[in-house]
């Protein structure tokens, strides 16, 4: 087991630097940089900015050098904790990453915690209850939520929120809680708010989730431990939660390494439609206006903890499931 | 207006009627207009916020009549006296864009009526030219203090052009708009509140003084900028590489809150002292926040210090939706520049629950989608296809604008070419009428004239190649309703039998296209067209020779023209007319004789070649204005109000002496 997860971390080392490769070439394909974006913004503020000005600094912001130099500049400073400056806010990427971190993290794991309560029990009851008109009903919910596009659920949840309930619309506070220091109230505040985007994150993960674990659980209610189980007379709701379910669970923990890196990222559209102060949405700006700093942090923390995530939950099953093989 | 402060000049005046006004003021070398009419009495006795007075009371600031100049900007309330207080909400869509309070607040060397064509003094007291206009001497308002307190004098302005804007560390190529005939403005400081420009050329069309693209701040703080200029600090260097700047240049110029010298409308950095209203305290990833300038130079006729409002918060909204509805939830105190013409049944039909009021003002552009055809295009046959004037003219008789103007604009629009506002005094109304009758019979018939008369089976035309007539309509999707008008444009030209698709681009891609100049037609709009930017700014904008920006349709020309003729491609006579036309113009006094007839030359060349094809300009804007802010708009002013007069939006309602009322 220890050699097992000591190979699984080294590993993860050229990985990662392979991903920080591609993910800064990527960024680097689209035709132009920042400062050809840049001119058509600052038009629209009005300003007069000549293109030889702009050919000239990009020099000056280092934008001129050929991508191998600039990915080697970039690489090595990240490495010793400088992201450098992001082009569109003119301040360090790591305070803007840091800025949005926390709500990112409350937002994510809300809407996960969500998940798993409501999908859980009624994926359990769906398989144990199998064709009854409480599956069938769970079921047609579940292929609806699947089917909404989150961001159209997002748009009618906002508007109705705001028509009937008279909710400030977009983000997480209230106006005057914006910018307050942490209370009761303001606790309860984000509360208020936050019920839109965890539903919102959550209707298509719930839904998922449902029907993985009745599938799993179908799965393994037939088998012949279940039936010996039974017929030495073990209680039908214990016996159910004590091992088939155990079993079937091993989907949730194969996925916990794809949520950290949805932590991070949030769900873009959704964080868009919403306002959401998360990192979502900065991810998408900051790859639309070529903020290569910024945009290849998040991209290179977001492939970090995929890495990461990756590696717990293969820990995590290897120590589940005895089954899994360490080679 | 709200500047009915002292006025300075007024449009039309000639030099020698100005002279005139002021020859009793001659005395020394250096002649400048004073205080010609103060519409009001200058106050002897000046009030305070009551948050300013508690910080006087703690000895935090000196006392408000230190803080002012001896001789404050006197403004008059567009309704009545306000009270201080409050908070004003606003919203904005990007860190790097504008955003309606931000922009509206910048403090200027001049201040302008709404149709520019009036210059108030602000910053400056006054401008003089000499006899023949190779120079122009400016005055300071004297006492005027940066928000820290330090005085705010010609040495910011000598900074500002001296150790950024010429300094070629910092900006390897100097913008074209600090020259005159080709080469850069000369500075001279006569005192600590007079400043002397000098041009190589005759240049009335000086842009500090007709300026309005935007805001016009030819001065940084100095004495805060210095620390980070290797020319007055040797370490200057090494300290931005520690603090993770690429380079000095790039830490100065982020420390100036640019972003590639220009205006950074975040406004990064928030411990650069400033002369606007409210000052900069915070700036995050979600918002930024503005607190009230005690030393701000501006009193109401009460003498009561101004800005009335002590706090402003700018929220970014990450799309247009969020902003909308923010705007009808009542969220925003003044709501505008992403406010969508569509959304306007919605807009109204909040009044009520959102405590607001909707008012529809009109946008200064000539033309709100404006059409350009490449003129040298890579592929000879669409080049001499695009160069031909009887195809443009074709091409603008085809174009169904009645249709676009109640579809896309709500009907209430104006259906033009793009040309110059027709509140310019020279302005003639058969420049906006030159081929935008709806004519598809004139039309065919053109293009069947220019050789386009065989027709393929789906009837579409054959180039003289043979082979179908095929182009695309590119376009940024972006600042107004430039997706649905394409569309529209598409499908009259397709009905001319042309096979023409319109095509958004991603903003950078198309850029690309331009610079090499390898587009078909592009669509944009066509703005800065009233009078005063028009004369200071038309030779470098979208109706001049080879256009700018998206409807750049001969980069070409300009290298060839800016090279000397080195570089680029000779343009056609018609853009060297243009070219000296607009040179003869700039060279004109504003609202002399000889102005009146370079401008009509310039206008004529425009109208004739029509280079730039428009549609329908001068559109409408709906704004909101919650029912709690005092002093906006005058109660009852059906006047027609430029909207962004040239980008300025809200300057010219003057935020400062906006109020919250109770």
């Amino acid at each position: 087991m220890g050699r097992y997860i000591i190979q699984r971390i080294v590993l993860t080392i050229p990985t990662i630097f392979a991903i920080s490769i591609v993910s800064f070439v990527i960024i680097q394909l689209p035709p132009g940089d920042f400062l050809t974006a840049y001119i058509t913004t600052l038009e629209s503020g009005g300003q007069v900015v000549d293109q030889a000005q702009i050919d000239a600094l990009r020099n000056q912001y280092g934008l001129g050098e050929p991508v191998h130099i600039q990915y080697l500049k970039w690489i090595s400073r990240t490495l010793v904790g400088d992201f450098g400056y992001s082009f569109q806010w003119q301040r360090p990427v790591s305070e803007l990453i840091g800025e949005r971190m926390l709500m990112t993290i409350i937002l994510s794991v809300a809407s996960l915690l969500l998940v798993w309560a409501i999908s859980l029990p009624i994926g359990i009851y769906s398989a144990v209850k199998q064709y009854s008109p409480g599956d069938y009903f769970f079921t047609f919910i579940s292929f609806i939520g699947l089917g909404i596009p989150n961001f159209l659920l997002a748009l009618v949840l906002m508007w109705w929120a705001y028509s009937y309930l008279g909710m400030s619309v977009g983000g997480l506070f209230s106006q005057q809680y914006a910018d307050a220091p942490w209370s009761l109230a303001r606790v309860l505040d984000l509360l208020a708010h936050l019920w839109i985007p965890a539903i919102v994150l959550a209707v298509g993960g719930i839904a998922g989730l449902i029907r993985i674990m009745r599938a799993n659980l179908l799965d393994e209610l037939p088998r012949l431990y279940v039936t010996t189980a039974r017929a030495k007379g073990m209680k039908e709701g214990r016996l159910v939660l004590k091992y088939p379910v155990r079993v079937a669970l091993n989907p949730f923990v194969s996925t916990i390494g794809w949520t950290l890196p949805g932590l991070v990222s949030g769900s873009i559209i959704v964080s868009v439609v919403l306002n959401l102060p998360t990192t979502g949405p900065m991810l998408l700006t900051a790859l639309q206006s070529q903020d290569m700093y910024l945009a290849g942090a998040i991209l290179l923390l977001l492939s970090v903890l995929t890495v990461i995530g990756t590696l717990i939950s293969d820990i995590l099953l290897a120590w589940l499931d005895p089954r899994i093989r360490f080679n | 207006m709200t500047q009915d402060e002292t006025f300075l000049r007024r449009s039309g005046m000639t030099r020698r009627q100005f002279n005139l006004m002021f020859s009793g003021a001659v005395a020394g070398s250096v002649v400048l207009p004073t205080l010609v009419k103060p519409a009001y009495a200058q106050p002897t006795q000046f009030n305070e916020a009551p948050m300013l007075a508690e910080r006087v009371a703690a000895g935090e600031l000196p006392p408000v009549a230190e803080r002012l100049p001896p001789n404050p900007v006197v403004v008059t309330p567009t309704n009545e006296i306000g009270t201080y207080g409050g908070r004003m909400f606003g919203a904005g869509r990007a860190p790097e864009t504008a955003n309606d309070l931000q922009i509206g607040q910048v403090a200027g060397l001049f201040r302008y009526s709404n149709d520019l064509n009036e210059i108030y003094p602000e910053l400056a007291e006054g401008y003089q030219f000499n006899d023949d206009f190779t120079e122009c001497t400016i005055t300071l308002r004297p006492g005027i203090k940066w928000s820290d307190g330090e005085p705010f004098t010609v040495d910011d302005i000598v900074f500002y052009f001296e150790d950024w804007q010429y300094d070629s560390d910092l900006l390897p190529v100097p913008s074209a708009t600090l020259m005159a005939g080709g080469e850069l403005f000369s500075l001279e400081k006569l005192d600590d509140h007079t400043i002397k420009f000098g041009f190589a050329v005759p240049h009335p069309a000086f842009s500090i003084i007709h300026f309005s693209g935007g805001p016009s701040e030819p001065f940084r703080p100095a004495h805060y900028l210095r620390q980070f200029h290797p020319k007055y600090n040797p370490d200057a260097a090494a300290e931005a590489t520690a603090a993770g700047f690429n380079s000095w240049q790039t830490r100065f110029t982020n420390r100036a809150n640019s972003a590639g010298g220009s205006f950074h409308n975040g406004a990064s950095n928030i411990d650069m002292p400033v002369l606007s209203p409210w000052i900069p305290t915070s700036v995050d990833s979600q918002r930024q926040q503005y607190e009230r300038n005690p030393y701000f130079f501006k009193v109401d006729t009460e003498g009561n210090q101004l800005p009335y409002v002590d706090y402003m918060t700018v929220e970014y909204a990450s799309n247009a939706e969020v902003m909308n509805l923010k705007a009808v939830s009542g969220e925003l105190s003044v709501a505008g520049m992403d406010i969508q013409l569509s959304n306007f049944p919605i807009i109204r039909r909040g009044e009520e629950t959102g405590n607001y009021k909707t008012k529809l003002v009109y946008s200064e552009r000539g033309s709100d989608v404006c059409l350009a055809f490449n003129q040298i295009h890579p592929d000879p046959v669409l080049s001499k296809l695009f160069t031909d004037v009887r195809f443009r003219q074709a091409m603008s008789l085809g174009i169904n604008r009645t249709e676009i103007n109640e579809l896309v604009f709500l009907g209430q629009g104006t259906i033009r070419q793009a040309t110059v506002n027709e509140s310019a005094s020279f302005f003639e109304p058969r420049w906006a009428e030159h081929y935008v009758a709806y004519d598809p019979d004139a039309a065919n018939a053109l293009l069947d004239e220019i050789g386009l008369s065989e027709r393929n089976a789906d009837g579409v035309r054959l180039r003289e190649d043979g082979v179908p007539l095929t182009f695309q309509l590119e376009f940024l999707p972006h600042e107004g309703p430039k997706t649905e008008v394409c569309e529209l444009v598409v499908k009259h030209w397709q009905a001319l039998g042309i096979q023409v698709q319109a095509a958004a681009r991603e903003r950078s891609y198309l850029i690309e296209r331009l610079d090499a100049q390898q587009q078909d037609a592009t669509a944009w709009h066509a703005d800065r067209l009233l009078e005063r930017p028009a004369y200071a700014y038309g030779l470098i904008g979208k109706m001049g020779p080879g256009g700018d920006s998206i409807v750049r349709y001969g980069k070409l020309w300009q290298d060839w023209f800016n090279s000397g003729g080195e570089r680029g491609t000779e343009p056609p006579q018609e853009a060297k007319d243009l070219r000296a036309a607009y040179v003869a113009w700039q060279e004109t006094e504003f609202g002399s004789d000889a102005y009146m007839a370079a401008a009509k030359q310039v206008y004529d060349l425009t109208t004739e070649t029509l280079w730039v094809i428009g549609t329908v300009g001068q559109s409408p804007q709906p704004v909101i204005v919650r029912n709690d802010m005092g002093n906006v708009f005058r109660d009852g002013d059906e006047t027609r109000f430029w909207w962004g007069a040239a980008n300025w939006f809200w300057h010219t309602l003057s935020p400062e002496q906006w109020y919250i009322k109770a």
